[in-house]
């Protein structure tokens, strides 16, 4: 009788010691060397309708991105304008099939910096559009038609980037170098010319 | 022949609290997988299989309460069943009248956060529907305390340590945040809070399992159950923490160690360290969605669903070594609070039963 409580007190320490050098220590260690996933946000389209406009007309804007890495959980393709002091009226988005709604980002909003690396944000400095999907799987492709309204004439810049989340490497973000925007990201510039009539 | 011919009052008042109970126990593993789909796929609608789920057992809840209502009916010794029959009676109303609400709170404030005035009405009504069916359950007359009726307390413990949970995770988890509220709590409460109440619920709830059984299994079982629904609602559809079911599921060994303590032996001394033990597993048992919580004090990073076992893993080894003793004596805290449940339950059943007599 005795030796069986002893037989269940000592079967009951080893299971728990099993259990927690298992728990704490070796199964943690190997889940913090499992590969983080990258992905790689690539644009396979990006296509304005005019380079040259007269003031008061229309242009329309065509972005279409691929994920060519891991799974991202959430991969953002943003289209910002930086002659603009708002979305409304100028902007207006003509179709896209992401799996969330796009979000507008006016003048003062919270936006997130170097690409989510840190939970730090800024106030947006112009508007933009952020077009999204969470997640975005390897190999999906998304795309955006935006019809745009500069509101005065001369040169109408529009900067067009995406990031992969997590933001696991520098293949997680395009383009690669270039200008740098207020968020510390680096954008693709293009222009198009608004003539006075 | 319809169903009053075929079964008892007392045996229809069974099937009664058996349905709630597997009502509740179907919402409250939806609202578990509801978190989490919120947390990949970010639904903007409130029409989602989630929400589907969480609504049919809403709907297999209130036949339930039905089928109670007739069989207490017919029951000899009402009184016995009368506080069971009052907290089912409180609690449905309130899921049902919160459904609505929550439909009308997504309409006028978008995509809500965990934390809203109706999900707080829909759990808590949850919680106490789920308590009256248990209730229901294990007052049923202890001469047919069979191995099928032990199971059918696991099937009412379940709902109250999912809806329970649920409670805790809205005022520990930071996701409460929208548009338009913010009702997320401060990081350092929530840590706090969960540090504390989370081993105390686990060691109550899997203590009383085994306490009003007192069979060996009961509480293993009733564990064992808990890890798999959760492993189902928040581990299995994020594909990235698949490679983490194995450490998930090793918590019954934990389990399986209380219930033999508890079941070789009537001292205190080492019911208390079956309780120590259960309350030492709370890290592990809240994973993956305790990330969120202790990552918001210690890690503070920014923990998207792909690197949640990352975030995890560094916790574990950073925080959980520091944390467990406190979880230790809040599980011998919820052995002791259990077995005071149990006896205050006896204490209310006798008073009523000499209060009112039946015959």
């Amino acid at each position: 009788m005795k030796l069986k409580t002893v037989g269940i007190v000592c079967a009951i320490i080893v299971s728990l010691t099993f259990y927690f050098v298992f728990s704490v220590y070796f199964l943690p260690d190997s889940y913090q060397s499992l590969k983080k996933p990258i992905p790689e946000p690539y644009l396979s389209k990006i296509s304005f309708s005019e380079s040259d406009i007269q003031y008061g007309s229309s242009f329309d804007i065509n972005i279409t991105g691929t994920n060519l890495g891991d799974a991202s959980d959430i991969q953002i393709i943003s289209i910002g304008f930086p002659n603009l002091t708002s979305l409304d009226d100028r902007v207006k988005i003509t179709s896209y099939d992401f799996r969330q709604s796009p979000f507008f980002i006016e003048i003062g909003d919270d936006v997130g910096i170097n690409y989510g690396d840190t939970s730090e944000s800024i106030l947006a400095q112009y508007p933009s559009i952020e077009a999204y999907s969470r997640p975005w799987k390897s190999n999906e492709t998304y795309q955006i038609s935006l019809s745009v309204t500069p509101d005065k004439p001369g040169k109408f810049v529009v900067f067009v980037k995406s990031v992969g989340l997590p933001h696991t490497s520098e293949k997680s973000h395009l383009p690669k170098d270039g200008f740098l925007d207020y968020q510390n990201e680096f954008v693709k510039v293009y222009n198009v010319f608004v003539n006075t009539p | 022949m319809n169903l009053q011919n075929v079964i008892s009052g007392k045996q229809r008042f069974l099937l009664g609290c058996s349905m709630v109970s597997f009502g509740i126990l179907m919402t409250s593993s939806a609202g578990s997988w509801d978190i989490t789909n919120h947390l990949l796929n970010k639904p903007e609608t409130f029409f989602s299989l989630p929400h589907l789920f969480l609504y049919l057992g809403v709907a297999i809840s209130s036949v339930g309460t039905g089928v109670m209502v007739l069989g207490n009916r017919h029951v000899f010794d009402q009184q016995k069943f009368k506080l069971s029959k009052k907290l089912v009676l409180i609690g449905l109303p309130m899921v049902i009248l919160a459904a609505p609400f929550d439909y009308f709170w997504h309409l006028a404030f978008g995509l809500d956060g965990l934390l809203s005035p109706s999900h707080f009405a829909l759990t808590f009504g949850l919680f106490l529907a789920s308590i009256g069916a248990l209730s229901g359950i294990v007052s049923y007359p202890k001469s047919k305390f069979t191995i099928s009726h032990s199971l059918l307390t696991v099937l009412g413990f379940l709902p109250i340590w999912l809806t329970a949970t649920g409670i805790l995770y809205m005022f520990s988890l930071p996701f409460s945040e929208t548009e338009y509220f913010d009702f997320n709590p401060d990081p350092t409460f929530a840590v706090i809070f969960a540090t504390l109440s989370y081993p105390l619920l686990i060691s109550t709830v899997l203590f009383m399992s085994y306490k009003i059984n007192k069979r060996f299994g009961v509480l293993t079982i009733t564990g064992s159950c808990f890890l798999f629904i959760n492993a189902i609602t928040s581990i299995f559809i994020n594909d990235f923490l698949f490679t983490t079911i194995p450490f998930y599921l090793a918590t019954i060994i934990p389990f399986f160690i209380s219930d033999i303590i508890l079941s070789f032996t009537k001292r205190k001394i080492l019911q208390f360290a079956a309780g120590a033990i259960l309350g030492s597993t709370a890290f592990m048992v809240y994973y993956p969605l305790i990330t969120y919580v202790y990552n918001g004090v210690f890690t503070q990073k920014v923990v998207f669903p792909s690197l949640i076992a990352h975030v995890y893993s560094e916790l574990m080894v950073s925080v959980y070594p520091l944390l467990v003793g406190i979880m230790i004596v809040l599980g011998v805290i919820g052995a002791a609070l259990g077995g005071y449940i149990l006896s205050r339950g006896d204490a209310v059943k006798q008073v009523l039963g000499e209060a009112k007599p039946q015959s």
